[in-house]
């Protein structure tokens, strides 16, 4: 059958239109496609233009944030550095300055030839704030601050995140970017290192008294009392080799033929620093442990109380120390005329005592306090001149000098020569500065310095009294004596005359011999601080809290008595305290700057330490050197850690902008070489260094440092602190390579506590912080200006560093210099931000312009 | 009566044909082309997502580092083809990338998809952006431009194989100096 069609005409016109009408469907359905492809890739570009614009100018701002963080000068390191609750408002917008960028300029050119990109600027579209999740670091448990004046400083550390937002408009669309870094904020020092001038927690160990208690029969090695002292300088020793032949070897460490070594002068603030206890930089001798035996002998050195006539007019100080025994400090009256010494006592021949006098309870009555300190003077006067040594000492003598069997009289008059020069060696280290002939006669009390640790001042005292037209008379060692049985004086001349009796201001007639005898022990002549022997330990205990003994440290507060100071009496300026005894000074340097991996088990370890504090972290040195600058520029602004060795040897000089203070870290070795702030201060040395003394004219090097208009002015802020971080109890080392070191702490606490304990039996002690010179016969031209930690000194080794003295080292004016910035011990210490270099949060998003959220 | 057929004349359909044909050419030439698009905005889209590898991988990096080699600005080449020069390897090299890859067809493809690509990487430094009057400091900056280059047809019989040009721009910022 046949199809038929219509007979009406136009069909095959229908078809076409219909055709031709699908075809203009699948067109428009095609173009639409196609116009929706090329949208999509409109959108895609212009949404990838717009973000890295946005990038770029997130990324100028955060450029110009962190340039205003860490100056002093800007509002927003002004907000940042708040403690938290002062904190002005989490939007800091207004604390910030934008300084166009060329660079962004051209690219918005680039972008916009008819200006389609444009940033925007306003509320909303930029804003610098802090995040709702700011809060304070905070401390170990064992560290804070109970001074209220000082609270504020508990919250000053501080982290957050900082979240910038910026925005622009391009082809009819705003785009916003919202970035977030992580910040932190923390002190550019150490709390409660930068405190010390000196920190060494583990000296003790490089005396080693206690073990003479405990095995009688070794030799002593005392490695601190090693400076010969004559006619109050500094001297060739020149009998060590004798005294090797003895057998006593205390003295073969500093033993290289015929040598000359001074002491460590850890001068006083220079004139022009505030200066109290707490600033003038504290003294740590560790440790604190109170168990018997770890303890530290320091002999005062030996006096010339007068100057000499043969010397000459520079040399203004000598090595002694002994001024820096009081009345009070051995158990006497207060009430002793300090002003009247009697710097020349007749006791020898050479001997000079630094006496002195204070009348009696009788009118007419007189008592000379005989203070006399360990000098090669010491060693020859007892056989000659006015008094002999048998007036003041006889075999009783149990308090002795050495803790081996011999008595102190016995060790003086029995044994040979060679073996009294013993008693010629004083302390390597001058813990209250200088001593200045030229002021006495108008006493000046030492430096206010707090002396940490168990440290006892050892000397003897030569006590004589006399009466009305009488000849002094030794007080004669005699601990069973009482007031009463004290030799009376007769005065021949007077023979109608009634004997004089002694009669001290505590003695009342009708006293019971035990009081009496009390009485009298605080005023016979008697070695103080003296080594006890093993009996007298037994039955009487180490006697460290008796009259005996004289702590080194001066208790300011308690009117310059001396008192035992430990981390308990611990209170910086900045108010940081110790809490627990257990968590002490000894402990500091392993808790601080422990590692997470190091003990991740132990729950006591408190992670508030430097680990939380870290801004920053270089792979190797190159890379550190490559951010800081050096050696032009050292800017720090925080905490950072370097991975490896660091080896600064090539010195910088560096002006106050070209330096911005901070922490390194160091897992490694560290070599400093100079750090000079302008011209070499020891060029310019000429014998000025009586700026040092505080009552000299001031040194201009030095005011050019404090000068703050000075361009290398060393400010609190511009302190850079180095420290070897601890690797399990293995050996790390901080070398200066450099002579001159300025505004610098050296941190090298890396014993851990079993090695602390043991290194006692250990013949080698460690070179922990050293000077890279060698052992020579010239004179080292050393100036230190900060503040050094460590473990062990190994001192004879410094001392033998600082160079051989010369005909004019007596003076300490070629002396090394080693001052403390006390800045350092600022009530409030320089905060440093740090912006971590990765973001936390990345927010981009899109609108239509106009439109509304 | 003799039967009268009615049907399509010749005329009819040879019209039809042609009309048809007149109307499904741009059809064709429209399919061809969305086709054709689509392939451009696939290479498109890899050039946009190269670029941005390559931006996000000089933007990543310290500042010093980019630094460094802006000296010996600008870098060009073939995307897959391996930089004798070590210094910029890591920054701009996406063959290591892609020889890395365990599965070879993903790798075999990757290669064919951008084996017209090239790139060129201009670095500016600008040691003098960003001046500050009260501190007189300037900032570093260092204007990047990444431009991704590919054909729009594989076919080297293609008389439309032109070059694309894909560019994108970034500031990296260095710190504040003297």
């Amino acid at each position: 059958m046949l199809y038929k069609f219509s007979n009406k005409k136009g069909n095959i016109t229908l078809i076409l239109v219909g055709l031709i009408f699908v075809m203009m469907i699948m067109t428009m359905f095609l173009s639409r496609r196609l116009t929706s492809h090329t949208q999509l890739l409109t959108l895609g570009d212009y949404t990838q233009i717009s973000r890295y614009y946005l990038e770029s100018y997130a990324n100028h701002v955060m450029q110009q944030v962190r340039a205003q963080v860490n100056d002093p000068t800007s509002k927003l390191n002004e907000a940042m550095c708040q403690d938290i609750e002062s904190l002005p408002s989490r939007d800091l917008t207004d604390c910030f300055v934008y300084k166009e960028s060329d660079a962004l300029k051209e690219l918005e050119i680039v972008y916009g030839n008819n200006n389609k990109i444009k940033r925007l600027v306003g509320p909303g579209n930029f804003s610098i704030k802090l995040t709702n999740n700011t809060e304070a670091i905070g401390y170990p448990e064992w560290l804070t601050i109970e001074k209220e004046k000082t609270l504020d400083n508990l919250k000053k550390e501080k982290e957050g995140v900082l979240e910038v937002t910026c925005a622009c408009s391009f082809n009819k669309r705003k785009y916003t970017l919202v970035v977030q870094f992580p910040f932190t904020v923390v002190y550019r020092m150490t709390p409660v290192l930068k405190d010390f001038m000196l920190f060494a927690d583990n000296i003790y160990s490089e005396q080693r008294w206690e073990k003479q208690v405990k095995l009688s029969d070794d030799k002593s090695l005392d490695r601190l009392n090693i400076v010969a002292i004559e006619n109050g300088r500094a001297v060739l020793e020149d009998y060590a080799e004798s005294l090797k032949e003895d057998n006593d070897i205390n003295f073969n460490y500093i033993n290289r033929g015929k040598f000359r070594i001074r002491p460590w002068f850890l001068l006083q603030p220079p004139e022009g620093e505030a200066v109290d206890e707490k600033n003038s930089g504290m003294v740590y001798l560790g440790p604190t442990d109170r168990t018997f035996g770890k303890s530290i002998f320091y002999n005062l050195g030996g006096i010339a109380p007068k100057s000499d006539p043969d010397s000459s007019d520079t040399d203004l100080i000598d090595h002694s120390d002994v001024n820096i025994v009081t009345p009070e400090s051995v158990g006497l009256p207060q009430n002793f005329d300090i002003t009247n010494e009697t710097a020349d006592f007749p006791i020898g021949g050479g001997i000079k005592s630094y006496g002195r006098e204070t009348h009696l309870k009788s009118e007419g009555h007189h008592l000379n306090l005989g203070v006399i300190g360990f000098c090669k003077e010491f060693t020859t006067f007892f056989d000659v001149g006015i008094y002999k040594l048998s007036d003041f000492f006889n075999d009783d003598s149990d308090v002795l000098m050495k803790p081996d069997s011999e008595t102190f009289w016995g060790e003086i008059i029995k044994k040979s020569l060679d073996y009294r020069k013993y008693y010629g060696f004083s302390f390597g280290l001058k813990l209250f500065g200088v001593h200045y002939k030229t002021i006495l006669g108008n006493p000046v009390p030492p430096v206010k310095r707090q002396i940490f640790g168990n440290v006892f001042g050892r000397f003897i005292l030569f006590n004589m009294w006399s009466g009305p037209s009488s000849a002094f008379q030794a007080l004669k060692y005699n601990p069973n004596c009482t007031i009463d049985e004290v030799p009376p004086q007769e005065l021949n001349y007077l023979a109608d005359r009634d004997p004089i009796y002694f009669r001290p201001e505590e003695y009342e007639e009708g006293m019971s011999e035990q009081e009496q005898r009390e009485i009298y022990n605080k005023y016979m002549s008697k070695t103080m601080s003296g080594m006890v022997t093993k009996d007298h330990y037994k039955k009487n205990g180490d006697g460290r809290n008796q009259s005996l003994f004289m702590p080194i440290n001066y208790d300011y507060d308690g009117g310059w008595e001396h008192k035992i100071f430990d981390d308990s009496d611990f209170e910086a300026n900045d108010g940081f305290k110790f809490k627990g005894r257990d968590k002490g000074f000894d402990k500091f340097g392993e808790l601080w700057f422990a590692r997470k991996d190091d003990n991740p088990s132990d729950p006591t370890d408190d992670r508030s330490c430097i680990e939380k504090r870290i801004g920053r972290t270089f792979e190797d040195e190159d890379r550190f050197k490559e951010a800081v600058g050096y050696p032009e520029r050292f800017k720090i602004n925080g905490v950072v850690y370097v991975k490896g060795d660091l080896d600064l040897s090539k010195g910088m000089n560096l002006k106050a902008d070209d330096c911005s203070g901070g922490i390194v870290l160091v897992d490694g070795d560290i070599k400093v070489g100079n750090i000079l702030r302008g011209q070499d201060p020891i060029f310019d040395r000429n014998n000025k260094f009586e700026l040092f003394t505080g009552s000299g004219n001031g040194v201009e090097i030095y005011k050019g440092w404090v000068d703050s208009a000075s361009e290398y002015y060393i400010g609190a802020d511009k302190i850079l602190t180095f420290v070897c971080l601890p690797n399990g109890g293995k050996k790390r080392k901080i070398e200066i390579v450099g002579n001159t070191l300025l505004g610098v702490q050296l941190i090298n606490l890396t014993q851990d506590d079993s090695k602390k304990r043991s290194s006692w039996d250990r013949e080698e002690i460690e070179d922990q912080i050293c000077w890279n010179l060698p052992i020579d016969s010239k004179k080292k031209d050393i100036i230190f200006y900060g503040s050094i930690a460590c473990n062990q000194l190994n001192l004879p080794r410094r001392l033998l560093e600082f160079g051989e003295i010369t005909n004019s080292c007596d003076a300490v004016l070629n002396a090394p210099v080693f001052l403390y910035p006390s800045v350092m011990a600022s009530e409030t210490p320089p905060l440093a931000v740090q912006i971590m270099e990765d973001m936390r949060c990345y927010r981009l998003t899109a609108e239509k312009e106009g439109a509304t959220d | 009566m003799g039967l009268k057929t009615r049907a399509f004349s010749m005329v009819e359909v040879m019209v039809a044909i042609v009309v048809f044909a007149l109307a499904i050419l741009p059809l064709v030439w429209l399919s061809s082309k969305q086709t054709k698009e689509a392939f451009h905005v696939g290479k498109h889209m890899m050039a946009g997502q190269l670029a941005a590898t390559f931006m996000d991988n000089i933007l990543h990096r310290d500042y010093d580092d980019v630094s460094n080699i802006a000296k010996k600005s600008p870098y060009e080449g073939d995307v897959l083809e391996n930089s004798s020069n070590s210094k910029i390897k890591d920054f701009f090299n996406l063959s290591e990338m892609v020889e890395g890859l365990e599965n070879e067809k993903a790798n075999e493809n990757i290669k064919i998809s951008f084996r017209n690509f090239r790139y060129k990487i201009t670095l500016k430094e600008n040691l003098k952006d960003s001046y500050n009057s009260d501190t007189k400091e300037y900032g570093k900056a260092i204007s990047i431009t990444v431009e991704v280059s590919y054909l729009v047809s594989d076919n080297k019989n293609d008389r439309d194989r032109t070059r694309q040009y894909l560019r994108i721009n970034a500031i990296k910022y260095g710190e504040m100096h003297k």
